[in-house]
């Protein structure tokens, strides 16, 4: 008899009590799917949202053409710091604004540029922001390249997250989701870094590799350099194009995957050196001039300059990267794990910068495709 | 001496034992063994568990000396009735203030994460009412509870350990032995508090069948219970690094919603939250059955149910006067502390004192 009371008691309660206050309809809930950021004209932050059409995620009726001539839009405001924008933006919004199905956030180079701290601390105070979604940088106007309708009519956060996610992007577009941009400011053992993107022909694309010092943006990488960096990073899937020796031709490679070795080394004057041994591998895709088959000796001579080309690029690279005091590639983690003393007493970013970088590179390559 | 004229198998004592650890142990752990060990804060945990085992060890060598005797009752016998008794009262008092800073801990974590605006006041309502229930049906009840839950429990915790590497930076872990100062002695004093639920094993052990199982059973139990947090600890800082884990009011919860399982899962939090919602209950059940159970072998009344009565309405107003967040945190601090001072040593100034005027159950028995 008691325990039919308490079971009564429980489940009356649980009707009545936690549920009814958080019941929301989905039709009274704004769901945005990309996040922008910029830095606003009259206020001092720019805040908008990509919003879907309400019904036009559903797949168009067999046998018919698209049924929406356009899936999202954008709604912009601007506000005195993040929280006022996210304000003014439920004000031009008939519903709550939910972040939890966000695809992607997107911050303009001049936004980047100034301190991230602020946007890091707002984005992640909200329990339900989605932390494994990718940050990405544009040197254009946020609100236009997210109000742009990309040929496939697909949602932008969508496209921007299913480029982002395939496998063969991510040479040139390292993965960096929010959590690791928290994960490296906090740290402070290496760099955030972001993928840029941009506007071409009415569709995104990867236009290489936002750069930080800290949480600032510092410069920005070529994809070049963006795919050697993912090279460093073990980031497989790559294409490497090679120019042969006195102008012998151009020699390309796919499905490139790497090995890397990073071994920091202390000299008794405290002058640092980052040693990088690098094993590459990859199939042959393209010779130019072709050749009937690849002998033996080929293959060496393919493989040295492979290697010595890796080799220039990390160099270049490297050369890049120090000069603008960024480390996106976690050479810090690497020194902080073998020198965990010495790492509470220097200045990470100076002994970066002025560290020797000693490069050794191979290359194997193990495939030739349907050809010999 | 004990009124109720029940018993609990090893099997069930094991369940409860892990129950309790993991529930109460699991979600603050990345946090404290970030903050004190630094890099390598995982060895906390391990270091813990090896400090928890004399505890462990005097609970059943005590159990040996009082076989049908709980602490409270024990105390009196060898401290003499005035200190006896006012130890026991501060140990209850502790224990109900270690069930209160749960209850009101996954109060906030559901506030903030599934029910923000549902008043606090309705989601404790709820919590207390349920882990009530639990606890009213006694030893017996609790451990069943646990004992049904556990093999779904352990799937789902090792499948979150599992799915937890997602994004690991092996660097971020190392190095593995590294002594800096005294951090890894201090963060293993912090993180004892995992073992606080072993309070419960004080009072519930007089109920135990087969005595001469016990320490393999709680140890083993709590062992079991300190790999996955180990574990979580671990990927957490590998994750995340020891400075990023601090970042985070929920690490743990923070970890297993960012791992993604395409065409499985798109958030495994959810189900993690579950399974650990359901081992804090346990956790806080045996909590609150300790100190309902110990107040009334203080005060001498006759059913501990009539005392649990008032003490969840107590509790449930304890658990209000926390004005926030902030403030729970800062009382963890403490507790974390006192915690350790008085359930890692007072069994074993206990033990020493019973060994010292030889005192058992033996020569008080009439």
């Amino acid at each position: 008899m008691h325990l039919k009371k308490w079971l009564i008691a429980i489940l009356v309660l649980s009707m009545i009590l936690p549920g009814c206050w958080d019941i929301e309809e989905l039709s009274s809930r704004s769901m945005p799917n990309v996040l922008f950021l910029d830095k606003g004209n009259s206020e001092k932050v720019k805040f908008g949202a990509v919003f879907f059409v309400p019904g036009s995620l559903l797949p168009p009726v067999v046998g018919t053409t698209q049924q929406f001539e356009k899936r999202n839009f954008v709604i912009s405001v601007e506000g005195k710091d993040l929280t006022d924008g996210w304000n003014n933006l439920r004000a031009v919004t008939t519903s709550s604004v939910f972040f939890g199905q966000l695809r992607a956030i997107v911050i303009s180079d001049e936004f980047a540029r100034m301190n991230i701290d602020n946007f890091l601390d707002f984005v992640g105070r909200f329990p339900r922001m989605p932390l494994n979604i990718p940050v990405l940088v544009t040197k254009s106007d946020p609100e236009k390249l997210m109000d742009i309708k990309n040929k496939l009519n697909i949602i932008p956060g969508n496209y921007i997250s299913l480029q982002l996610e395939s496998p063969y992007a991510k040479p040139q577009a390292i993965p960096g989701s929010l959590w690791e941009v928290f994960a490296a400011v906090d740290n402070k053992t290496f760099d955030p870094f972001m993928p840029l993107i941009e506007e071409y022909k009415e569709n995104y694309r990867i236009a290489g590799m936002a750069v930080f010092s800290g949480s600032r943006m510092v410069g920005t990488i070529s994809v070049e350099e963006t795919e050697t960096a993912a090279l460093i990073k073990e980031i497989p899937n790559s294409l490497l194009t090679v120019k042969l020796a006195d102008n012998q031709g151009l020699a390309s490679f796919r499905d490139i995957s790497s090995s890397t070795k990073v071994t920091p080394k202390l000299d008794n004057n405290g002058i640092l050196t980052l040693r990088i041994q690098m094993n590459v591998k990859g199939g042959v895709s393209e010779l130019i001039p072709r050749k009937q088959t690849i002998t033996l000796q080929d293959k060496q001579r393919l493989e040295s300059e492979a290697a010595a080309s890796i080799k220039k690029r990390i160099g270049k690279l490297m050369s890049n990267l120090q000069s603008q005091g960024s480390d996106p590639l976690g050479f810090g983690e690497k020194f902080k794990s073998v020198y965990p003393q010495v790492w509470k007493t220097v200045n990470w970013h100076q002994t970066y910068q002025s560290a020797k970088i000693d490069i050794d590179t191979r290359f194997t390559i193990d495939q030739t495709g349907m050809f010999r | 001496m004990l009124k109720e004229k029940t018993g609990i198998g090893p099997g069930l004592l094991f369940c409860l034992v892990f129950s309790s650890v993991f529930g109460f142990g699991v979600m603050n752990a990345p946090y404290i063994a970030a903050k004190y060990g630094g890099p390598n804060g995982y060895w906390g945990v391990i270091l813990a568990f090896f400090l928890a085992l004399p505890v462990m060890l005097i609970t059943v060598k005590m159990g040996k000396k009082f076989p049908n005797k709980s602490i409270i009752e024990y105390l009196p016998l060898i401290f003499g009735r005035f200190i006896g008794k006012t130890l026991g009262f501060i140990l209850l008092i502790l224990v109900l203030i270690t069930a209160v800073w749960g209850t009101r801990t996954i109060t906030d974590l559901f506030s903030e994460f599934f029910l923000p605006r549902t008043p606090v006041w309705a989601v404790t309502l709820m919590i207390i009412i349920t882990v009530g229930f639990v606890a009213h049906k006694g030893v017996e009840g609790i451990t069943r509870v646990a004992a049904f839950i556990f093999p779904v429990a352990l799937v789902f915790i090792f499948m979150a350990v599992t799915m937890s590497f997602q994004g690991f930076n092996i660097e971020r872990v190392q190095p593995v032995f590294l002594i800096d100062g005294l951090k890894i002695p201090y963060n293993t004093i912090q993180m004892f508090y995992c073992f606080f639920p072993l309070a419960t094993v004080f009072m519930i052990y007089p109920y135990l069948t087969e005595k001469q199982k016990g320490l393999k059973t709680v140890a083993g139990a709590a062992f079991l219970a300190i790999i996955p947090i180990f574990i979580m600890v671990f990927s957490a800082i590998g994750i995340y690094g020891d400075k990023g884990v601090l970042r985070y009011g929920w690490p743990m919860l923070q970890m297993t919603t960012q791992a993604k399982l395409p065409y499985i899962f798109q958030s495994f939090g959810l189900f993690f939250a579950v399974t650990w919602y359901s081992q804090i209950a346990l956790s806080l059940a045996g909590l609150y059955y300790t100190s309902a159970q110990g107040f009334s072998e203080l005060i001498g009344a006759s059913n501990y149910k009539w005392l649990l009565l008032v003490l969840l309405p107590v509790s449930y107003v304890l658990v209000l006067l926390v004005p926030g967040l902030i403030e729970l945190r800062n009382i963890f601090n403490y507790l974390r502390i006192i915690g350790f001072g008085i359930i890692f040593t007072w069994p074993l100034i206990t033990w020493l004192i019973s060994l010292i005027i030889k005192t058992g159950e033996l020569k008080h028995a009439s």
